[in-house]
């Protein structure tokens, strides 16, 4: 077994068993639930539009999950001393940045899935009860997930940076809703079409796919990633405790 | 073995170690000792690949410290003086956890695991949460967890600190029977005066991140004070113009002319 794939588990498994992480996916569903109740009543063709509404809706709401799960990755192990042991085991540095990426990616996706769930309770309640394509759903949420790994990337390096996790926490909070904000085609005031095309979640919940959407994301994940083994590697914490 | 040569860190202006050389042959026990803030957690810090060095050059059992970490990682156990285990995991849970990490193979690892429990009497932990565990017991599984990879070099950082004095001297005969019966290198620091008597087959003395001392004969114990020693040496040090420890002869009887005026 891997060593990245044995740091995954562990970190899953102590997230699950905390009672905090639950309470996030509760209140994660819950506010993509009211979200979407609200839109519901505001739109009157949700043939085309409702994948499109859900998926910038998750983009927005995600953040809270993002900043959770990210914020203690680094920072509890720094404090605990814990790092200082897996540091000196035969893993190396990449192994454990993927490792803590992969845990808060799967954690960050598991919330929004668990959000969805909620959704066909929704549009039972709807009435008259909207039509809408499950493929293009699909193609929103794929863009959504390429959006979580480049915000969990994110909030892997933000949390090896800040050294506390509540300043890690509200940094990635910030910072992932800015650019959820930006990114999801909502607010046009920045008339800056070349940043809002990122992720143009409405033309790939209309199943429009854009390659520079993949790309974007997985050159900005891998970027955020490199950093953080890069500021592993330079065991920048040690010297300030010194 | 394990050659040490001109290693300094600095930690921007501070020289935390400043040109140490050593040479440890295996068989050898080494108690690092010096006031705090001497540079001896960052000596080991160095030699467990956790920290770089700022200068110098480090060769263990063959292996380049720089060029061939993971190597060293794998053959050296290090543990840290904080004792960090991961609170919410069980003790036999944590275990395997580590022996995944080290690399030890599938059919192995359920082995080396219940001699680690057995080894450090800790059977009827092996359920309970390390949250839930004493000071002393914590320590008991950080050796456990250090020495289950049969490491070729320990590198122990105030091992004992928490430690009861039933604990300290079963972990002291269990360090010994390892390093006697594998060759083992074991170099470890403390402030215990006689945990190092009892354990040490020589000492190392750092002072201010330099190496003051190098007592290879610890027969000079046994007649004179232990600080008085090492403070001699440490003065015989500072005095010296040649920037060379006091391994030779000749520095023995230089200790021994100090402590008697």
């Amino acid at each position: 077994m891997s060593p990245s794939f044995a740091i995954w588990a562990r970190e899953c498994k102590s997230y699950l068993q905390s009672n905090s992480a639950w309470c996030v996916f509760a209140v994660t569903a819950a506010i993509t639930g009211m979200l979407f109740s609200l839109s519901l009543r505001e739109l009157d063709n949700t043939f085309e539009y409702l994948p499109a509404v859900v998926c910038k809706q998750l983009l927005l709401v995600i953040c809270l999950p993002v900043s959770f799960f990210s914020m203690s990755l680094f920072p509890e192990e720094i404090e605990s001393g814990t790092l200082e042991g897996l540091l000196t085991t035969p893993v190396s540095d990449w192994n454990i940045v993927i490792g803590k990426f992969l845990s808060s990616l799967t954690m960050v996706t598991l919330s929004w899935l668990i959000s969805l769930l909620v959704m066909p309770i929704y549009l039972k309640c709807a009435a008259p009860p909207p039509t809408w394509s499950p493929l293009s759903l699909a193609g929103g949420l794929f863009t959504l997930f390429l959006s979580t790994t480049v915000w969990c990337a994110a909030g892997c390096l933000i949390s090896l940076i800040s050294r506390h996790q509540a300043i890690a926490g509200v940094i990635s909070f910030a910072v992932t809703l800015i650019c959820a904000v930006l990114f999801s085609g909502t607010f046009l005031i920045f008339d800056n079409q070349a940043v809002i095309e990122m992720t143009n979640l409405p033309d790939a919940a209309r199943g429009i796919a854009d390659t520079r959407v993949f790309f974007a994301s997985i050159s900005l994940t891998w970027f955020f990633l490199f950093c953080a083994a890069h500021r592993l590697q330079i065991r920048d914490w040690v010297v300030k405790n010194n | 073995m394990l050659v040490a040569e001109n290693l300094t860190k600095a930690f921007g202006s501070t020289v935390a170690v400043k040109n140490v050389s050593f040479t440890v042959c295996r068989g050898e026990r080494v108690a690092i000792v010096g006031e705090n803030g001497a540079g001896k957690t960052t000596l080991l810090r160095i030699l467990s690949t956790f920290l770089p060095a700022t200068s110098g050059h480090v060769e263990i059992c063959g292996f380049d410290l720089v060029c061939e970490a993971p190597c060293i990682r794998s053959i050296c156990g290090y543990m840290p003086e904080k004792t960090p285990l991961y609170e919410n995991m069980r003790v036999s849970e944590y275990l395997k956890y580590m022996a995944r990490l080290r690399r030890i193979p599938q059919p192995e690892r359920r082995i080396r695991v219940h001699e680690a429990i057995a080894g450090y009497d800790l059977v009827k932990y092996s359920t309970q949460k390390i949250s839930t565990l004493s000071k002393g017991t914590r320590k008991r599984v950080a050796l456990a967890e250090t020495t289950m990879h049969d490491p070729d070099v320990l590198l122990l950082d105030d091992p004992f600190c928490d430690c009861d004095l039933f604990q300290k001297l079963s972990l002291v005969s269990h360090i010994k029977s390892i390093n006697k019966l594998e060759n083992r290198i074991v170099l470890f620091t403390s402030h215990d005066k006689d945990v190092i008597l009892s354990l040490a087959t020589r000492v190392i003395c750092l002072y201010k991140g330099e190496l003051a001392a190098d007592l290879k004969d610890m027969s000079v114990f046994s007649e004179k004070n232990f600080q008085d020693v090492l403070k001699t040496w440490t003065e015989i040090r500072l005095r010296s113009t040649v920037h060379e420890p006091h391994t030779d002869p000749q520095g023995n009887a230089a200790v021994e002319r100090n402590l008697e005026k």
